[in-house]
């Protein structure tokens, strides 16, 4: 089981690394990144799912790759509070979507733009913007923090 | 010893200013927004750990 320290921030533990890692490579692979036009056959508004089945694989976007990989995450035994679904744009200014690692010594983000995982100054230094984040411990149904 | 300081402090501000902080969590300003697509993802998935409902 995976534990949070008195903030409700994820204790990094070898255990927890080693399944971020997984989660984030198993989703990126699972998932075949597809637009929601191609899907859905509409882009606006943006349709959020967990990833759909076509045939023998799954497809989605950003925000239903990272819904998956919160999914992934939930199953496996973390806690929801700090894992935080995240809006951002992208270096073309495109809307982007990534899930929040919260642990105490620092937010990982898991995105599908990345192999691996990666801190906020990685993405800010690509040409990302963070703009919106689920509120910590409150559903996506709620408030979402802005952000800086 | 000042001008070193000094200097150094000048030099810190200009290295941060092209490379931006050294920032390892997100940072939040304290407002908040709604996000209409997560309340139609709700409609659609009652049962998701995700959602309030």
């Amino acid at each position: 089981m995976f534990q949070v320290n008195e903030n409700g921030l994820l204790i990094l533990t070898d255990e927890l690394g080693e399944l971020l890692t997984r989660v984030q490579r198993r989703g990126n692979s699972e998932v075949t990144y597809q637009t929601d036009a191609k899907t859905y056959g509409y882009e606006n508004p943006e349709k959020w799912s967990y990833p759909k089945e076509d045939g023998t694989r799954l497809v989605g976007d950003c925000e239903d790759i990272s819904i998956y990989k919160h999914r992934l995450l939930v199953e496996a035994g973390v806690p929801l509070a700090p894992l935080l679904l995240t809006i951002c744009k992208d270096p073309n200014g495109g809307g982007h979507c990534v899930l929040c690692v919260c642990t105490e010594n620092k937010d990982f983000i898991m995105c599908n733009n990345h192999e691996v995982l990666v801190v906020p100054r990685t993405m800010i230094r690509e040409g990302y913007t963070f703009l919106y984040r689920q509120g910590f411990g409150r559903k996506v149904d709620e408030p979402w923090d802005v952000l800086k | 010893m000042l001008r070193y300081l000094i200097a150094v402090l000048g030099l810190y501000m200009v290295v941060s200013a092209c490379v931006g902080p050294a920032q390892d969590r997100l940072i939040i300003t304290g407002k908040t927004i709604s996000v209409p697509q997560s309340n139609t993802f709700c409609d659609e998935n009652k049962e998701s750990q995700l959602c309030s409902k």
